[in-house]
């Protein structure tokens, strides 16, 4: 199997214009003084979180208590959050994993990346003209074969749309460290796929 | 061997569904009731502290 396979950026893109950022602080620092302020940052991230969470655990029921948690945690302590010029949503990604982790910890189960198959297609779509059920399972197969701390990257960067420097926040990895785990993470998939990866920051 | 599982999902999550698990007064009871508590926290431990003293003062006075 030597199938070309283009490693799209989401179509939609995430990233926040820096005026946009700014004026998103001025909610946070809004925020920070009232909590009741916190709510319109509740409803911009609510449903990223969730799909997030959603995506990392596959249970609708522990999707929406670690997501509760993660908004929980995130206005206990947002006096303590500081601003280094990425979206307020980095910080709360970075919540989200830890209570993600912290579940898998408790539970003592294996993690789990649950991918939607409509975005692996469309992945695949511009290249495989017709990425059938055999080419979908190889490629859950070599994502299961890989590091998961590489799937981490791998899906923050092409299912979440997020930059290097936002992963290396959410994972308290350096943005060195993140590209290097998705350029390995490409380098183990290109055995199985040719890969034409379409850079953004 | 890795130490995670992959799972293809073909029904995707709907903002409509989504949305339902949204409950933005409930996060703000929780908020509110763990700041009483906090603050609960900080009064038993400050009364302990002066009852303390006030056991020490006497404890010493009585000598």
């Amino acid at each position: 199997m030597d199938e070309l396979f283009n490693l799209l950026p989401l179509k939609i893109s995430n990233h926040m214009s820096e005026d946009a950022i700014k004026a998103e602080q001025e909610i946070v620092q809004a925020a920070k003084r009232n909590a009741k302020a916190f709510g319109k940052l509740y409803d911009k991230y609510f449903e990223g979180i969730f799909s997030f969470v959603y995506r990392r655990t596959d249970d609708e029921d522990i999707a929406a208590d670690l997501t509760s948690q993660t908004f929980f945690k995130a206005l206990q302590n947002i006096k303590k959050y500081e601003f280094r010029g990425l979206p307020f949503s980095a910080w709360l990604y970075r919540i989200a994993s830890n209570e993600v982790n912290k579940h898998y910890r408790k539970t003592d189960t294996k993690a789990l990346f649950s991918v939607e198959e409509g975005r692996v297609l469309e992945i695949m779509a511009e290249s495989v003209e017709n990425a059938d059920e055999e080419q979908l399972q190889l490629l859950v197969k070599l994502l299961k074969e890989l590091p998961t701390a590489m799937v981490e990257v791998l899906e923050l960067r092409f299912f979440e749309g997020k930059s290097f420097k936002e992963i290396a926040y959410i994972l308290e990895i350096t943005e060195s460290g993140a590209k290097m785990r998705t350029y390995r993470a490409i380098e183990a998939l290109k055995k199985n796929f040719k890969i034409k990866q379409q850079e953004n920051e | 061997m890795s130490n995670h599982d992959i799972r293809l999902r073909r029904r995707m999550m709907t903002s409509r569904r989504i949305e339902r698990h949204k409950n933005y007064s409930e996060l703000m009871r929780k908020h509110k009731r763990s700041n009483s508590r906090r603050l609960l926290r900080i009064v038993s431990y400050l009364a302990f502290i002066v009852g303390m003293m006030v056991i020490i003062y006497y404890a010493f006075e009585n000598l």
